[in-house]
């Protein structure tokens, strides 16, 4: 896999991979990896196809890069192997499937609500990232037939608990926020408890039951 | 126990302090005081701990019974530091007595303000910080806005300072860090490559504004919108600084509040040295980029850095710096 180490920011680094596949799985552990592996490193962010990197202000950025750079050449077999699936953690989730904008989709990808539904809830997900808002999960792999865009215009007040699709991935709303995803239900399922602990965290797996 | 009563509120005040890390992959954003250079300098001045939290205030800053005596710094913009009837000028420290009211509603220019109190604050800590995170109602005082009547509890410490310094100004940032608002330094961005001649040149030559519309979570800029066609596939972790370019053309900065992750492509960022000149920029107040490399912003937050720790051991000098 071909890859590539640039400067983010004056305290981040940004490692792309350059592969069609989405690996988001393998984004994770090699951030995992890093963190434990460097002091230096304060946090990771695994996304789709890369990960950043981010430390203290007074770290040597380019000798940082050098250091990494190195560590994943030494590495590359061993972490491009994709390894088993296992499930650590599966969290189930009532879903109603009630949402505002279901019937759209239903139209738009031509499917009867019933294998929307089905289509939505019979796939096991996984957690691959989480971003935008505190536990905000990307949960990934959407199924094409239901896989559609953002909305063009966002909404202002999605509520917290919708259960929402877009791209390649479908989410839960942890907190009552704009956001521009198509809303297909709603879940009591707190993520985001009132200590602020996040249920998910990157490798979950994830399954939505149509209550 | 004592307290701070509220007596106005201010404009979105909120407490914050140096941020929230390790916890990014939770989609937990750092967050933290807006300008962290100067929220920093108000606990120094104090001898308090630099993540001690501070109010952070825009615009208008609140006005304050003390219902003890207490030494106060006030830092940030340039802010009418009215203690009871005495003027003085922020930048300083400055002793309240018990019953008194400290005034900081006027500012004279600048954005954002900080006060910091030689005292703890009973705030509890989410992920390691008392910083507020509105958007999530997370941290601070109950993850809200400051308001009228809240009542602060604190506890007091000891403090002693030359009475030749008490109400001077000490720190100023301009000063300190030898900048001038009119020039914001930013270094080349991931996609800086992938933008047309004519759209980096006019980001080069372009007046710049700071649009209303902005917030902690980023800072929007108003100018001739620089259009294009670049675009990033998928959304990457992004930074503090992280200079955004969308489809529109106006750019956008991301601030403390800013999100984990963006999709927009990346034109540049402003080191973090440069972060607390920028916050402090007003409505209306213009400003160019200036394109510096990687190795000047590197050596440039080295001696912020620097000056932060000199600053520490000898605030007494009448501003210091570098």
């Amino acid at each position: 896999m071909r890859k590539k180490i640039s400067v983010l920011s004056d305290s981040s680094l940004l490692i792309e991979f350059f592969s069609e596949e989405n690996i988001s799985d393998f984004s994770f552990k090699l951030g995992k990896k890093l963190k434990e592996k460097f002091s230096f490193i304060t946090d990771t962010v695994p996304t789709f196809s890369s990960v950043a990197i981010y430390f203290a202000l007074d770290e040597d950025i380019l000798h940082c890069k050098k250091l990494i750079e190195d560590f994943i050449d030494n590495q590359s077999n061993l972490i491009f192997n994709k390894g088993n699936d296992t499930i650590r953690v599966l969290h189930t989730i009532p879903v109603n499937y009630n949402g505002k904008d279901l019937h759209r989709v239903s139209e738009e990808k031509k499917l009867n609500i019933k294998e929307l539904i089905d289509i939505h809830s019979n796939k096991i997900y996984s957690v691959q990232f989480l971003g935008f808002i505190p536990g905000f999960a990307y949960l990934g792999t959407l199924d094409n037939k239901i896989s559609l865009p953002r909305k063009k215009n966002p909404d202002k007040n999605v509520l917290k608990g919708s259960v929402a699709i877009a791209e390649n991935y479908t989410a839960i709303y942890p907190v009552t926020s704009p956001g521009g995803w198509n809303i297909i239900g709603h879940t009591k399922y707190e993520i985001l408890n009132e200590k602020f602990s996040v249920k998910f965290k990157p490798g979950d797996k994830v399954k939505f039951v149509s209550i | 126990m004592s307290y701070l009563k509220i007596k106005k509120n201010g404009i979105a005040s909120t407490i914050q302090d140096t941020g929230r890390f390790f916890f990014r992959e939770l989609g937990i954003p750092v967050s933290g005081a807006f300008d962290k250079l100067s929220a920093q300098i108000a606990n120094i001045l104090l001898r308090n701990k630099v993540n001690t939290p501070v109010i952070e205030f825009f615009f208008s800053g609140p006005i304050i019974q003390f219902d003890v005596d207490v030494f106060v710094s006030v830092t940030g913009a340039n802010i009418n530091v009215y203690v009871d009837e005495n003027l003085y000028s922020s930048g300083g420290v400055y002793f309240i007595k018990s019953g008194s009211i400290l005034n900081l509603s006027k500012f004279r220019n600048g954005r954002v303000g900080y006060l910091a109190v030689r005292a703890t604050f009973d705030i509890k800590l989410i992920y390691g910080s008392s910083s507020t995170y509105i958007p999530c109602k997370l941290g601070g005082l109950s993850g809200r806005y400051l308001k009228t009547s809240d009542l602060l509890t604190i506890n007091p410490k000891k403090y002693t300072i030359n009475k030749n310094v008490l109400n001077k100004k000490i720190f100023d940032i301009e000063y300190f860090l030898k900048l001038n608002m009119n020039v914001i330094p930013f270094v080349k961005g991931l996609d800086w490559d992938k933008f047309d001649k004519k759209i980096t040149n006019m980001f080069l030559s372009q007046v710049m504004e700071i649009n209303k519309e902005s917030s902690r979570m980023g800072l929007r800029l108003k100018t001739t919108n620089m259009y294009h066609k670049v675009e990033r596939k998928y959304s990457i972790g992004v930074d503090e600084g992280i200079i955004q370019l969308p489809k529109n053309g106006l750019p956008i900065i991301l601030m403390a509040d800013g999100q984990i992750t963006g999709g927009y492509p990346i034109i540049g960022f402003v080191p973090k040295y440069g972060l607390s000149i920028l916050s402090q920029i007003n409505i209306g107040q213009k400003f160019k980029f200036e394109l510096i490399s990687l190795d000047v912003a590197t050596k440039n937050n080295k001696k912020m850095l620097r000056g932060i720790n000199k600053f520490k051991k000898n605030y007494n000098l009448k501003y210091a710096n570098f």
